[in-house]
């Protein structure tokens, strides 16, 4: 997966390929279809089962379902793939990720998870 | 003169069924426990989005802002005095944005195309919650799906169907991002819901369109799920 890049009005959507870190910031309440490219490289990316992804959602203040959906199911790809190591950084100060991020762990018990 | 007399009271029996039936057709279906909008309430907001030109892609940004707005007015009845005022509410503004954002971005998807009717969404604070009603019009052949779907949410697991909607939705996205079928669920299965629909029959029988009114009233006294 290469680094990408997506901005909108009020996000953005950045992977660091050097880092291994994808991050989201901002209101993320895209169209559905709009989430394509975004969901492509995710998928890829777990597709080669890196040993090493950070998700920082540190800055992500909302997220639609579409968005928890699509992060969920990258989620979901890694713990299919059993040799990646996944660490989601969180913000308690967006109370949605108290229960979105706990869902993701629920799915992937691995995954190692920071609330700051 | 028997047979005419039991023929006769035949259709007279049929025209009245068919009268109660047409009746019963105009009469609002509800399912789940839908409370009615009560304008004593104290504070409530509607907004309407009229029928428009604009493509719904363009328009798709208004859900976003509509639901903050939403949010931030109710921020004005939950003073925050101390940390656990201001973490309270902090959640009810979070869950009061995520719930509309839902809810209309729901009725814009599924709002009939032709549609000459608006979709609204109203709020109401009451002591310990907040009701959403949000209405739309969709098309007939929608509704059965819609029906369907609504049999499932208020008779089934929430936290199995969450799941496993969830583990469906990531095969699915393999090819393309799809997200279906999860907004009610997240919204009944991490915040503290209830989900009621009303529907008012054939509101436009040359569109064959019927609206639709979804209330979700969440506990504003703990918002999130533990």
């Amino acid at each position: 997966m290469q680094d990408i890049a997506l901005k909108g009005e009020n996000y953005t959507i950045t992977y660091d390929e050097a880092s291994s870190t994808i991050t989201f910031a901002g209101t993320c309440r895209l169209w559905p279809e709009d989430y394509t490219t975004v969901n492509a490289s995710l998928t890829e990316l777990a597709a080669q089962a890196p040993e090493r992804v950070i998700l920082d959602l540190c800055r992500l203040e909302y997220l639609n379902s579409s968005g928890i959906s699509m992060l969920t199911s990258f989620v979901i790809n890694l713990r299919n793939q059993q040799d990646s190591k996944l660490l989601v950084i969180g913000n308690r100060a967006y109370p949605w990720q108290n229960y979105a991020l706990r869902n993701f762990q629920r799915l992937l018990p691995a995954m190692e998870l920071k609330i700051e | 003169m028997w047979e005419l007399w039991c023929l006769l009271w035949s259709y007279r029996k049929k025209v009245r069924g068919k009268g109660v039936t047409t009746e019963q057709a105009h009469m609002p279906k509800t399912y789940g426990p839908f409370k009615e909008r009560d304008p004593n309430a104290g504070e409530y907001l509607i907004i309407g989005f009229s029928p428009s030109s604009v493509p719904l892609r363009q328009r798709w940004r208004n859900n976003s802002l509509s639901a903050d707005f939403l949010a931030d007015y109710v921020t004005s009845f939950f003073p925050a005095e101390d940390d656990d005022s201001s973490y309270h509410r902090a959640e009810v503004k979070d869950a009061v944005s995520y719930i509309a954002n839902e809810l209309l971005e729901n009725a814009m998807k599924f709002s009939a195309d032709t549609s000459k009717f608006p979709v609204d969404i109203s709020l109401y604070l009451h002591p310990d919650e907040v009701r959403f009603y949000v209405t739309n019009s969709t098309t007939v052949a929608t509704t059965a799906a819609l029906k369907e779907k609504i049999d499932d949410l208020l008779s089934g697991d929430i936290e199995t169907m969450y799941f496993n909607q969830l583990e469906e939705n990531a095969v699915a996205e393999r090819d393309s991002p799809a997200g279906a079928g999860i907004g009610f669920l997240t919204i009944l299965y991490n915040y503290n819901t209830h989900v009621a629909w009303r529907f008012h029959d054939v509101t436009d029988p040359s569109a064959q369109t019927v609206t639709v009114t979804v209330m979700i009233s969440l506990d504003t006294t703990a918002p999130i799920k533990p």
